[in-house]
């Protein structure tokens, strides 16, 4: 568990970083565009280069990166094992009792588990880059327009925030606990599925206790600074759209036009 | 059970820096260890090493001579034998009773029904709690203090013969703190081995019969009070302090006095002064 950075900003003043939380959300709905739009094995090729070329400029560890999205993997696995045994389509590679194995679903396995890894790191790259509160400031923006129809945008993105930031928090917590209870000789190793579950109730309830602990302490302390929700609320970082900005809009579109060119030539 | 550290080093997997440098020294049957040193330097990852909860990365611990590292028995063995008392140890309850609580640790150790009720009962006691008035209640019925004592009661329900505490007294009230140091000190006096992380001085100098010093991991100074806490550049240099009484006996030396070393308390502060200008000693 201790590994596990899903979530956590790594702070830098890149121009990734540096970026719009704005335009960094919707840039993140532009790169789903990409990874669904990309054609084929080539078209992937190239979203990972970009992908690449995006590590780069944000000058993150790439092992951070594979770190954050580490504990996602299993669904990755999960999906590359799920296309190789239930797709059949093309020639049969392996046949074996009810195990089919096709050309068909070697390439469905490697295409849809590539692609998941991608939008993994996407998103894994858009918390690494951005402090919960911009990420949370540029959705509130984003949500704005909800307002109208008494969508309560603010509040959602404080709540979103409060759980991102609180996200490792509880990580950390979690850890404790689990060595706190292995000093009273509990085991989270052995036994069957059932035996294992259980013995993770000691765990569970004191994490519990502590979210709402933590909830209590801080819904106090934001009171006590006057906080009564969005209404009337100004900033003292107002979000300004810069060149940087600009540009790194343009050079999505222009991945992205690219990916459409290959679709439509069909490479 | 003598426990040994030899040169061990432990890093932990997210950093690079070691968090432990070559640490050496032995724990010795009966004694009343004090570990003190700055945030981070490194104590709360030593004393995990002493149950193996942590494994050095280059060294060994030895529980009576044997290897917990490579020794699964013997791992097993120290986990039954060293109760580890966290810090905050109120925030690890969870069942829905005093009792069961208190009898996780002693079920863990596959003991009977009947001997569980028993080691609760006497835990409880122990910590000056009766058995018949909290067993069957919500162990999140009680106030702060008493959370930590029936924490205390489920580390001390199995037994063991070495008792390690992180900052037993933290976050509590000066009874509270008064009512822990003299249980710490009592269970002392029966025979078994304390080790004791704390930040405050007077208790360590007060109640310690050896002190260590850590200093971003490495051992910087070991021995007894009187020898640790008469290094008060050394020690202020590292972020810590020494005891109020010993502060002031060194200023007073340094204008002319002549206190001997050692005064840790205010009443040994008192007697001094006054055998050094003649008057009454209490």
């Amino acid at each position: 568990m201790g590994n596990l950075i899903l979530g956590q900003y790594c702070p830098g003043t890149s121009v990734v970083h540096r970026t719009d939380p704005r335009i960094k959300l919707f840039l993140v709905i532009f790169y789903l565009a990409l990874v669904f739009v990309a054609p084929g094995f080539s078209g992937l090729a190239v979203v990972t280069a970009f992908t690449c070329l995006i590590i780069f400029f944000a000058k993150i560890p790439f092992r951070t990166i594979l770190n954050s999205i580490k504990p996602l993997l299993f669904i990755v696995i999960i999906t590359a094992l799920i296309n190789l045994f239930f797709v059949h389509s093309g020639e049969a590679v392996v046949d074996w009792m009810f195990f089919t194995i096709t050309t068909g679903s070697i390439y469905m396995a490697i295409f849809l588990s590539w692609r998941l890894a991608l939008l993994l790191f996407g998103m894994s790259l858009l918390t690494l880059t951005t402090s919960p509160i911009d990420l949370t400031d540029g959705a509130e923006h984003l949500m704005r327009p909800f307002e109208r129809i008494g969508f309560p945008a603010h509040e959602f993105a404080m709540m979103m925030g409060i759980a991102l930031r609180f996200l490792p928090v509880f990580m950390d917590e979690a850890a404790k606990i689990k060595k706190a209870q292995e000093a009273r000789g509990a085991d989270f190793e052995s036994g069957n599925f059932i035996t294992r579950g259980k013995s993770i109730i000691p765990i569970l309830v004191p994490l519990f206790v502590s979210a709402f602990r933590h909830a209590d302490e801080l819904a106090m302390a934001m009171e006590s600074r006057c906080y009564h929700g969005g209404v009337g609320r100004t900033r003292m970082h107002v979000l300004a759209i810069k060149n940087h900005d600009y540009a790194a809009i343009a050079v999505f579109a222009v991945a992205l036009a690219c990916l459409i060119v290959m679709r439509v030539v069909g490479l | 059970m003598p426990i040994t550290f030899d040169h061990v080093t432990y890093s932990y997997p997210s950093s690079c820096e070691p968090a432990l440098r070559d640490i050496s020294f032995t724990i010795e049957d009966g004694e009343f260890l004090g570990i003190i040193g700055h945030t981070g330097s490194g104590k709360s990852t030593l004393i995990q090493h002493i149950n193996g909860l942590l494994l050095p990365s280059k060294g060994s611990v030895l529980v009576d001579g044997m290897d917990i590292a490579s020794n699964r028995v013997a791992r097993r063995d120290t986990r039954r034998k060293v109760g580890l008392v966290f810090q905050y140890p109120e925030y690890q309850l969870f069942a829905d009773t005093v009792k069961a609580d208190v009898g996780f640790g002693p079920r863990n150790l596959g003991l009977g029904e009947e001997e569980i009720i028993t080691r609760v009962r006497q835990a409880l006691a122990r910590v000056g709690l009766s058995y018949e008035e909290c067993a069957e209640k919500s162990p999140f019925d009680f106030s702060g203090g008493q959370r930590r004592r029936i924490a205390l009661a489920g580390i001390l329900a199995m037994q063991p013969s070495v008792l390690v505490l992180d900052e037993p007294m933290a976050g509590l009230d000066p009874r509270g703190r008064e009512n822990i140091m003299r249980f710490i000190c009592s269970l002392h006096e029966e025979g078994m081995t304390i080790v004791m992380v704390s930040h405050n001085m007077e208790d360590v100098a007060v109640h310690a019969t050896r002190v260590i010093t850590l200093k971003k991991g490495e051992i910087l100074m070991q021995g007894t009070p009187r020898e640790v806490f008469s290094h008060p550049k050394e020690l202020r240099d590292v972020g810590l302090g020494v005891p109020l009484a010993t502060a002031f006996a060194t200023e007073l030396n340094e204008c002319g006095f002549a206190l001997p070393a050692g005064i840790f308390t205010l009443e040994e502060l008192a007697d001094a002064v006054a055998a050094e200008l003649g008057g009454v000693v209490s």
